[in-house]
């Protein structure tokens, strides 16, 4: 009976010892992971040892986000979030105040026309088809040891399926007409198997860059294949197992208490795309320098990714959180490409060949057909 | 003997094992006087509800945004934000204001109970506050074909109708 007693009385305070055990754990060790391991050698910080461009190599984060000023590259600049969705719903209010008898569905027409006019609408469609017919390149080259010939086929055909859906009429996103002032690019699969991406009215006020149109164009394309869709789907592939592991070992994807494979906060998807993003923004890169001045060339790799800059951490409220922080997707991801570090002649720290088992290009290795025709698209 | 010292282990070790049973909150909350287990769409208010509020959260990819409404007795006054900065705010007139409480009423009492929210990239919570009740409700934009996003293009409908 005493010993029920004692047990009653101990419980709940070595329950809150417990409480405040982790607390002071959480504290001490804010990004502490089960599983801690050294990146693999490609994965090294851009510029971790001395090199020819230290201001860049040796703080690339810095590099991408913290320039001050327009750096607009040739192709164009990239603006802030607000800056695009401040012009979409100012335009927005004007359209309502010249047509004061109008429905709402009559204004969001005159919306999706005046925002993706002729020529916006070309440039976001030729982009999407750049990206597209190398990414199915960018399969096709992959050894057998990484896919064989029926996975490739399967991926392949799932790239080229996803469409690019972009209004007029605005009628396309009736199931989501907020979205016509939105920043927002994003793919989707709708429950008939449809796979889509859509652009938000407000990206085309702040990225008019090609190689920031191209990186966020691959990055939600390159979802219409990540493991967890595919996964969604039934399909598994042993390559994409590999990568998985190879990106946790790298602490690239962060291994959280409360993460679900594919699920609740799993940054695997968001990894696997970023990953892949990167992989087809070097080959713009690779071909624009050829014919861009330095300076135009640090400018077109900064603004490639200079939106990942920005992001709101509110695990508070929503409690989800599948991107990894910007400083691993700008640092570890894409500063980490063997072409990115060649192009800002930045020591690479090991020879490299191949990322996380996948072939990958370098400098040396892309042919000249890869390269061919991107100008026709640029403009 | 053994199994209370393992049991005592355990209990010390699950806030531990856990990081937050704030996670496990269930998919809809009502707080009310009364407490409706489950919310009922409201008739429409012969009068406005001043002192009545609206406010709405969402996610979208990476991007969060805020809508905010409040009645006073003589306006409506609206606020939105991208990321906690302010996009805009403005007046509207009071009977605005109680039709889109009413619209927001009958989309909370129409929200499927499970949407799958730990997985949803792009999820959203309304907080309604009708004098001393409160509603609350969450949700995922991506799985309710298209009538939150139906009813944040309303709300923005009215901010930017207004004239300042």
């Amino acid at each position: 009976m005493l010993k029920n007693r004692v047990f009653l009385l101990l419980a709940p305070l070595l329950f809150f010892s417990g409480l405040l055990a982790r607390e002071f754990w959480e504290k001490t060790h804010p990004s502490s992971r089960l599983l801690q391991s050294s990146p693999q050698p490609w994965m090294t910080p851009l510029g971790a040892s001395s090199g020819s461009s230290p201001g860049i190599c040796e703080n690339f984060y810095h590099f991408i986000c913290k320039k001050q000023g327009d750096g607009s590259d040739p192709t164009g600049s990239v603006r802030s979030d607000i800056q695009g969705e401040k012009i979409a719903l100012s335009l927005y209010r004007d359209i309502i105040l010249e047509h004061r008898n109008w429905s709402v569905e009559q204004i969001d027409e005159e919306m999706a026309k005046r925002t993706f006019n002729t020529k916006r609408r070309a440039r976001l469609q030729s982009a999407f088809q750049w990206v597209k017919t190398q990414m199915i390149a960018f399969i096709e080259a992959q050894p057998s040891a990484v896919f064989t010939t029926s996975e490739k086929k399967q991926i392949q055909s799932r790239l080229q399926k996803t469409q690019l859906q972009i209004p007029p009429p605005a009628s396309l996103y009736s199931d989501e007409p907020d979205l016509l002032t939105k920043n927002e690019i994003y793919y989707e699969r709708t429950l008939d198997h449809r796979r889509k991406l859509r652009v938000g009215g407000a990206y085309v006020f702040i990225a008019k860059s090609w190689f920031n149109i191209v990186f966020t164009m691959a990055h939600e394309l390159a979802h219409s294949i990540d493991p967890c869709e595919l996964r969604a789907e039934r399909l598994s592939f042993p390559a994409y197992d590999h990568l998985n592991a190879c990106l946790i070992q790298a602490g690239i994807i962060d291994l959280r208490k409360d993460r679900f494979e594919c699920g609740a906060n799993d940054q695997l998807s968001e990894t696997f795309a970023d990953w892949m993003a990167v992989q087809i923004t070097a080959v713009a890169l690779q071909e624009a320098s050829t014919r861009f001045q330095p300076h135009q060339l640090v400018d077109a790799i900064r603004n490639s990714v200079r939106d990942l800059c920005e992001q709101e951490e509110d695990t508070e409220l929503f409690e989800t959180d599948f991107h990894p922080p910007p400083q691993i997707r700008i640092t570890q991801i894409f500063g980490a490409h063997p072409i990115i570090q060649s192009l800002l002649a930045c020591p690479a720290s090991a020879p490299v060949s191949s990322y996380c088992g996948f072939k990958t290009y370098t400098s040396e290795n892309l042919t000249q057909p890869q390269l061919k025709g991107l100008r026709l698209y640029e403009k | 003997m053994k199994s209370k010292s393992c049991a005592l282990l355990c209990l010390a070790l699950t806030p531990l094992l856990f990081s937050s049973c704030s996670h496990l909150v269930p998919s809809r909350l009502s707080v009310a006087p009364g407490d409706p287990e489950t919310p009922q769409a409201e008739p429409a208010p012969s009068s406005p509800p001043v002192g009545s509020s609206v406010q709405i959260e969402y996610l979208l990819r990476r991007t969060h945004y805020s809508f905010f409404m409040e009645s006073n007795t003589d306006h409506g006054r609206v606020k939105s934000y991208l990321d906690r900065q302010l996009l805009k705010e403005g007046r509207i007139p009071p009977e605005k204001c109680s039709q889109f409480f009413l619209k927001i009423s009958e989309f909370m009492a129409h929200l499927p109970e499970d949407q799958g929210r730990s997985s949803c990239q792009s999820p959203f919570k309304i907080t309604y506050k009708k004098g001393e009740l409160v509603r609350v409700s969450e949700g995922c934009r991506s799985s309710d074909s298209g009538s939150f996003s139906k009813l944040i293009r309303e709300g923005e409908f009215l901010l930017y109708s207004v004239t300042d």
